[in-house]
């Protein structure tokens, strides 16, 4: 009788934990450039209930049966040095780790919150190749400023989806992973 | 080929917005004939001012302003750092306070390779050096006029009500998101970083500023404030104990006197960065700049080959003299030092950066004592001396200078190295970093071997420029290894190319450092100006102009009519402050 009861709790728990959250093998992250950013996306989808698997150098073949890849850019020469890899290593990563989420049928959310700070030449370098790979694209405002985002999705489907800081992505990454499923 | 800087700012502006409570003007840019300060924050600035409004003088408005920049800006200096100011009071009186950090006796060599060396310590407690601003306060004192609480009162609010954090408090705590993260968590608001428009309060550091404004900055030292890092670094495996913070001594020095055309300037000697100022500019008085602009590659190419000279030399000689036997520092500022190495600019082509440090460091030994240049050179043999670059600095220190109505004068800059210097908080302060400014591995002959209670060698350079003995300018600049350029380029800017303060500051900056072997330049020089440099063989780097990385200048120019003009850093968000009224002298 115990047992049942015990058994019908974590089944009620179970139930209210899925109609709200992602289970956590659903979402995977990584940063292309290397900059920090990653970790405060982790932070908010936290606070959505996603618990997010972020690698820094995530490579092809590290994908595993995640809904949703989600691609933070931002160059840091810093967070490269640290890497051991330059910018043609890491956007030849990041090109194969996109074209095997294709494969894979994932989908793919590109991130850019570090507004008109996280800007400059190396960053544009990844912000170009990074958002045709986007079926998704959420741009901290200031980020946009000089309309480099608004340029690069012109002409195809994909909707910037803006915030005014890295805390209130939580409502656009809400609407798309719900969308796409990973959060109900 | 005079030409106006383009773009840069349309006119004086004239604003009168500072909350009622302070009763002072604060903007971007100001002017007063009531007394000036200027900061790399403008409520830090207002402190000053509302301190000047008080009836203090300049000493007490800049001790407000330090006290004040460590809680609105927390990551670039505060109780935890170190710094060097200059003094120059209206009685002729000239004082440099060297408050730079000194190694812990148990930061030596055996422990440090124990610990993985310096990039393994540089964001742990192992990191720090013992922290000056305090001594450097009490010292400052000693030319005061209001009590010490009233002096701290300013920050205190500030740590208590909070404030608007602004672009540049956002910028800089993503950057070292993940040092914070790790080391400081409760810094961060519920683990993100600041956004620009949040309210930051740090009610913990207001305690500890209350703590000081009730016992005195030596319960810094000898107190409960000592007690605390001392448990702190116990119980984080740091090197510092409370008997190296009882064993601080802020210095108190005459500073050094040089020229620029008939400017004199009072610099901090080493192991800062004030020789390599004096330095660079006595070698560009061989070169008549005034015909040129601030355009010309041809004077771009002239100041950037002095200055990777200078640097050259400051890297083998300069050092901490309290604990190196021999630093050649009268030498290195000689102007007959200054000849030999100004024959060594070809005016044609880029110097190699792999000869710089083969072939290119001096020998300012022989002109310590006075040598003259022919007869040097005449008995001059080749000495080579190779010692790597190993620096990328980070955009980090704060400057600011302050001018009162009786014309004391105060250029003041402190730093806690990199921004938020090791990461660790205590007592609502961030412990600096300054272990990386010495040397990773000893070497035979380095100024800047690690040794317990020796300083480290910095690039800061806090300084008075006098004509005829009246303050003109005060200046300084954070920034690292573009703070010597960045200054030298200001004072080549007023005093050669007669540009306005303002404008001079704006101008686009660049680098001339041995750690760069491109010229790194802001993003406004005419194309032909950087198609020339390229074609002498200098290799350009670009960045945006205005960049922080470039420094952030806060400076004050004192006219031939005794009016102020204070202008904040503009690529920092700085500002000028000045009182409505002055009741002191």
């Amino acid at each position: 009788m115990k047992n049942n009861l015990f058994r019908m709790i974590l089944a009620c728990i179970s139930l209210a934990v899925l109609s709200g959250a992602a289970l956590a093998s659903e979402v995977v992250m990584t940063p292309f450039g290397q900059s920090p950013d990653a970790m405060m996306v982790k932070v908010v989808l936290k606070k959505l209930g996603v618990d997010a698997r972020l690698e820094k150098l995530l490579q092809a073949d590290g994908l595993q049966a995640e809904k949703a890849l989600i691609v933070v850019v931002a160059g840091s020469s810093k967070g490269l040095g640290e890497a051991g890899i330059d910018k043609d290593v890491e956007i030849a990563r990041m090109q194969a780790v996109a074209g095997a989420a294709r494969a894979k049928d994932m989908k793919i959310l590109v991130m850019h919150i570090g507004g008109k700070g996280r800007r400059g030449t190396l960053t544009d370098l990844f912000i170009v190749e990074a958002v045709p790979m986007a079926d998704s694209l959420i741009v901290v405002e200031g980020g946009n400023h000089d309309g480099l985002f608004t340029g690069l999705v012109e002409g195809t489907d994909l909707v910037i989806l803006p915030a005014n800081s890295v805390r209130e992505t939580e409502a656009p990454l809400q609407q798309v992973l719900t969308g796409w499923g990973v959060l109900q | 080929m005079k030409r106006t800087v383009p773009c840069f700012f349309a006119g004086v502006l004239w604003l009168l917005a500072a909350p009622p409570v302070h009763a002072v003007s604060v903007a971007p840019l100001l002017q007063s004939k009531q007394g000036m300060v200027t900061a790399a924050h403008p409520l830090a600035a207002a402190a000053g001012a509302e301190i000047l409004e008080k009836g203090g003088n300049a000493v007490d408005a800049a001790i407000a302003v330090s006290f004040a920049l460590g809680v609105v800006e927390p990551y670039a200096s505060g109780l935890g750092g170190e710094g060097y100011m200059v003094v120059a009071m209206a009685d002729g009186r000239e004082l440099a306070i060297d408050f730079r950090s000194t190694a812990p006796a148990l930061a030596d060599y055996a422990n440090l390779q124990k610990a993985g060396g310096l990039n393994a310590v540089s964001t742990t407690p192992k990191a720090y050096c013992v922290a000056g601003v305090p001594a450097g306060i009490g010292k400052a004192l000693e030319l005061a006029r209001l009590p010490l609480a009233d002096l701290v009162a300013p920050a205190i609010r500030l740590a208590q009500e909070g404030f608007e954090v602004n672009a540049t408090f956002s910028r800089v705590n993503m950057d070292a998101y993940e040092t914070l993260v790790e080391n400081a968590p409760e810094f961060l608001d519920d683990g993100l970083p600041w956004a620009a428009g949040a309210t930051f309060r740090n009610p913990v550091l207001a305690n500890t500023l209350k703590t000081i404004a009730l016992s005195g900055v030596d319960v810094f030292y000898n107190g409960e404030l000592a007690d605390n890092l001392d448990r702190f670094m116990r119980e984080n495996d740091g090197w510092a104990r409370k008997s190296d913070l009882q064993a601080y001594r802020a210095l108190a020095k005459t500073p050094f006197k040089g020229s620029y055309r008939g400017y004199e300037l009072s610099v901090p000697g080493s192991p800062v960065g004030g020789p390599r100022i004096l330095a660079t500019l006595n070698i560009l008085e061989h070169f008549n700049l005034a015909i040129m602009s601030w355009d010309d590659p041809l004077a771009i190419h002239i100041m950037q080959e002095a200055m990777i000279l200078t640097s050259l030399d400051q890297r083998r000689w300069m050092g901490d003299p309290e604990t190196n036997p021999y630093i050649p520092e009268n030498g290195y500022m000689s102007k007959q030092y200054a000849r030999q190495r100004a024959m060594q600019i070809d005016l044609s082509k880029a110097s190699d950066p792999a000869t710089w440090h083969s072939e290119r460091v001096g020998d300012p030994g022989p002109y310590e004592n006075g040598g003259n240049y022919i007869d040097v050179m005449l008995q001059a043999r080749r000495q080579e001396v190779i010692e790597g670059a190993n620096v990328d600095e980070s955009a980090s220190t704060t400057h600011f200078s302050v001018v009162d109505k009786a014309g004391n004068a105060v250029s003041w800059t402190q730093t806690i190295s990199s921004f938020f210097g090791t990461g660790n908080m205590l007592d609502g302060y961030f412990l600096n970093n300054e272990l990386v400014n010495f040397k990773n591995e000893p070497e035979e002959g380095s100024p800047i071997n690690l040794e317990p209670g020796r300083r480290p060698r910095t690039t800061i350079a806090p300084l008075v420029v006098k004509k005829d003995g009246k303050v003109r300018w005060v200046i300084g600049s954070p920034g690292a290894g573009r703070i010597g350029s960045t200054i030298v380029e200001i004072l080549v800017n007023v005093i050669d190319f007669e540009m306005s303060l303002e404008n001079a500051i704006r101008a686009p900056k660049f680098t001339g450092y041995d750690a760069y072997k491109a010229i790194q330049l802001e993003d406004d020089f005419p194309q032909k100006t950087i198609d020339l440099l390229l074609e002498m063989g200098h290799e350009v780097e670009r960045y945006p102009h205005p960049d922080l990385y470039f420094g952030g200048p806060n400076a004050i120019e004192v006219g031939h009519d005794g009016l102020l003009t204070g202008v904040g850093s503009i690529r920092r968000q700085g500002g000028a402050a000045a009182p409505q009224k002055q009741t002191g002298e």
